[in-house]
């Protein structure tokens, strides 16, 4: 038998146990004759005019360049202005080493049966043209991938060299092949075999890539020189295939994207973006109309919904974005330094970035209204009582100057965008 | 005495510790200012919820008379797990559970005939909560929203008392109550695809109240007690992020305890108890949430204590209980609910009688049809008391 003391204690012990074994079950009740009187929440909206809120600090290009973007692009006479080539170099091996039963093989005198450019294209980003033909040239003329312009083979320092023809000087036709949008995503085009033989990255040119047709622009993901080779010291009908990816590869355009005054603009190639101070310390009604009563403070209310609403405009000729374009708010701490001003903090939710692109706020072709959230940011201003911020609008996914999320096309919208509120005041529930 | 204060204090801190935010024990604590908790312990709700009248010396919230002669130092605590399915017009279908701590009790003899007692007790229980799904109309078409409002809190009583044995036959009593607590009410609009809003208001309760109580005990076979509390007012404060929002006076009720219990035999008492409230006296206050009446209740009792387990002697109690709610669950054209239990009870001593564990079932009925709830439920009860000899 336990001293009684000991049992004393268990008993102590054993309440704690009764009481945590109970789980708590509040009733909820069902109803709006249940709420307490002005313990019902009420949601209200605004929508504020540019003037009252916006400050424009300038439309910027040019943080990002055709050299940067992450596919390539081909246009001709696309809306009677854009062109587009694609310059690239391969380098076809002199000598062709290969295994067979077992024994490295090494052979000089290969032959090419069959080469082809293999053109993996983006057909959401490509314009819906009925046909578009992709040709591949010879490029008659040598150039400086590193610094080639629509204009220029070589821009480099003191040296100048323009091409004999602009947009890169077009030797033999090697090949050509159409392609019809949502038929597939690849193109191949046969190339001729003697001038791949011939491909070097030392050579004159390399291959220059166009479109037949006027009107079209096409986006293209990747391209691989795909060949067939026949050894000369190999067993009978030993072929093999050889993929050369291209050695340098990047495309020039003529014009650039104009910026408009008084619009604003984001993304595209040159990664537009605008800067803007915005006020928040905006008056809100404190009541629904037509009721009147007194305004109210940001800081008195839960802010459900922040956000700048943007009516887009058409974009510069040749630059209208095919696919979806992400637009992301972006703080600025130094607005007075123009396009050098550093971008802070993406302005909405953080944990946003590196997620999907459906997850931002896309501007879609067709759009007559794109709304860009902002809410986090503005009750973190709230909260810090720095209701004046500033502001870089961009359109692409974070993280900044990535190619994540980017568009060849720019979007540009009014420049009097209207500042969306969708708050609900606190309750005040009655005493009994 | 330095024993006891430690094992009660051991007791109270380890619930405390479990205890957690409490559910409601009632819808009806959404109705006026809450649904009235009396600070009892188990061998009181076994005995249908006995508020004053048994003849040993107890520790009482109820009755400060009652612990005069008390042998030893004591504290009691209490726990009472609850369960409640409540039903009724207007799509009324709820249900709730909760553990609460309605009697944390000391009691101190200073000498033969005084005795000091310190303790805390539930008052009103405003734990409850509302929800709606309704939809309003933005620049972008309709959304629907989702409120909650959740009341979570209540008041209580922090309580100081004195008992003196004026004679064998004759005790008084006197205490002072602190009222105290607080309800916070939260509300949240869940709107879809955007920030959810919330916002709360904070509203504390303070007051005082004085009570007194006797006594009487003729002879072995007789015990007859009363108790008297009341006076000053409760005030409610609400505020916001420190922010005053409305202060508001309410009446504190008068409450008057009867009680009294006789010995059939050698191991059978029979007890029976009667109280009224004066929360009619908050009526105007109350107006707009339905008014208050005053509310009156009576208990009967009895315990036998002729059963042995172990070679132990296991008190069975059996009691039942009519009560009258003070604040209607609907409009003013509806009836006042009232409550209705059966409860039975048992106990067992420890540690050479040094511990009391009692533990009670309650099975009730409250509400009713003219007052347009029905709400049956089951409350247990559990106590310790533990004596410092």
């Amino acid at each position: 038998m336990l001293p009684s003391s000991v049992r004393a204690r268990a008993v102590l012990a054993l309440l704690p146990l009764l009481a945590a074994a109970c789980t708590d079950d509040t009733p909820t009740l069902t109803g709006d004759p249940f709420f307490p009187g002005g313990g019902r929440p009420v949601t209200l909206e605004l929508i504020v005019p540019a003037a009252q809120f916006m400050q424009p600090l300038g439309v910027f290009q040019g943080y990002e360049s055709g050299r940067t973007f992450n596919s390539l692009v081909v246009a001709n006479q696309y809306q009677g202005v854009l062109n587009a080539h694609v310059l690239q170099n391969y380098d076809v091996p002199d000598t062709l080493t290969y295994s067979q039963g077992g024994v490295t093989k090494t052979d000089a005198a290969y032959s090419i049966r069959s080469a082809r450019l293999v053109v993996a294209v983006d057909s959401l980003a490509s314009f819906r043209a009925p046909i578009t033909t992709l040709q591949a040239y010879r490029l008659a003329q040598a150039y400086d991938p590193a610094t080639v312009t629509w204009t220029l083979a070589v821009d480099s320092g003191a040296v100048h060299t323009p091409w004999t023809e602009p947009g890169g000087t077009r030797g033999a036709l090697l090949g050509s092949a159409p392609w019809a949008h949502a038929t597939s995503d690849t193109i191949v085009v046969p190339l001729d075999t003697a001038a791949a033989r011939a491909m070097r990255p030392d050579s004159a040119g390399g291959v220059l890539l166009a479109t037949a047709q006027a009107g079209t622009r096409l986006q293209i993901s990747s391209t691989v020189l795909r060949l067939e080779l026949k050894p000369s010291n190999g067993e009978r009908d030993t072929t093999i295939t050889l993929n050369v990816q291209p050695g340098t590869s990047g495309f020039i355009f003529t014009p650039d994207p104009a910026l408009a005054a008084g619009t604003l603009s984001a993304g595209g190639v040159l990664a537009a973006r605008t800067l803007f101070g915005l006020d928040l310390d905006q008056p809100l009604p404190g009541c629904a109309p037509p009721t009147t009563c007194a305004a109210v403070r940001l800081k008195d209310v839960d802010l459900n919904r922040v956000s700048l609403l943007l009516k887009p405009l058409p974009s510069p000729a040749g630059f209208d974005p095919l696919q979806p374009l992400p637009l992301t708010l972006w703080t600025i701490t130094e607005p007075e330094l123009g396009r050098r001003a550093p971008l802070g903090h993406l302005a909405g939710d953080p944990q946003l970035i590196g997620q999907a692109l459906s997850q931002y706020a896309l501007f879609t072709p067709g759009d007559t209204l794109v709304e860009v959230p902002l809410t986090l940011q503005a009750q973190d201003a709230v909260t810090r009582d720095t209701l004046q911020l500033n502001f870089a609008l961009l359109g692409e996914a974070p993280p900044a100057g990535t190619t994540s999320g980017r568009t060849f096309g720019v979007a540009r919208f009014d420049a009097q965008p209207r500042l969306r509120f969708v708050y609900t005041l606190h309750t005040r529930p009655e005493l009994p | 005495m330095i024993r006891v204060v430690v094992r009660g204090a051991a007791a109270a801190a380890a619930l405390l510790a479990f205890a957690g935010p409490a559910g409601a024990q009632s819808l009806l604590a959404s109705r006026g200012l809450g649904y009235p908790l009396e600070p009892l312990d188990a061998r009181a709700r076994g005995l249908g919820g006995l508020t004053t009248g048994l003849a040993e010396p107890v520790p009482s919230f109820i009755n400060p008379a009652s612990a005069a002669g008390i042998p030893a130092a004591a504290f009691v605590v209490a726990v009472q797990p609850d369960h409640f399915s409540a039903s009724g017009p207007g799509g009324v279908d709820a249900s709730g559970s909760t553990v609460r701590f309605p009697l944390l009790l000391g009691v101190f003899p200073v000498s033969q005939r005084l005795a000091v007692q310190v303790g805390y007790g539930s008052y009103l229980d405003q734990h409850w909560q509302a929800q709606q799904t309704d939809s309003i109309t933005l620049s972008t078409g309709k959304v629907e929203v989702n409120d909650r409002f959740v009341s979570s809190g209540g008041v209580a009583r922090l309580q100081g008392g004195l008992a003196y044995r004026l004679t064998e036959r004759l005790s008084l009593g006197v205490s002072a109550d602190v009222l105290t607590g607080a309800a916070h009410d939260s509300t949240v609009r869940e709107i879809g695809g955007l920030q959810t809003a919330e916002s709360g208001v904070t509203n504390t309760y303070s007051g005082v109240m004085g009570g007194v109580g006797v006594r009487w005990q003729p002879g072995t076979a007789f015990s007859a007690s009363a108790a008297l509390h009341g006076g000053g007012r409760i005030r409610a404060h609400s505020e916001s992020d420190s922010t005053s929002l409305e202060t508001k006076d309410y009446t504190s009720p008068v409450r008057a305890d009867v009680g009294a219990s006789g010995r059939l035999n050698e191991r059978t008492v029979l007890a029976a108890s009667a109280s009224w409230t004066g929360w009619s006296s908050l009526n105007d206050e109350l107006a707009g949430s339905g008014g208050a009446r005053d509310a009156a209740s009576v208990t009967a009792g009895v315990e036998y204590t002729g059963f042995s387990f172990a070679r132990k002697a296991i008190p069975l109690r059996l009691g039942a209980r009519y009560a009258q709610l003070p604040f209607r669950w609907s409009g003013a054209d509806t009836a006042y609910p009232t409550e209705r239990a059966i409860s039975a009870g048992l106990g067992w001593s420890f540690g050479g009688r040094a511990a009391m564990l009692d533990a009670a079932a309650e099975r009730g009925w409250r509400g009713g049809s003219a007052a347009g709830i029905d709400e049956p439920y089951w409350r247990l009860s559990f106590s310790l008391q533990v004596l410092g000899r």
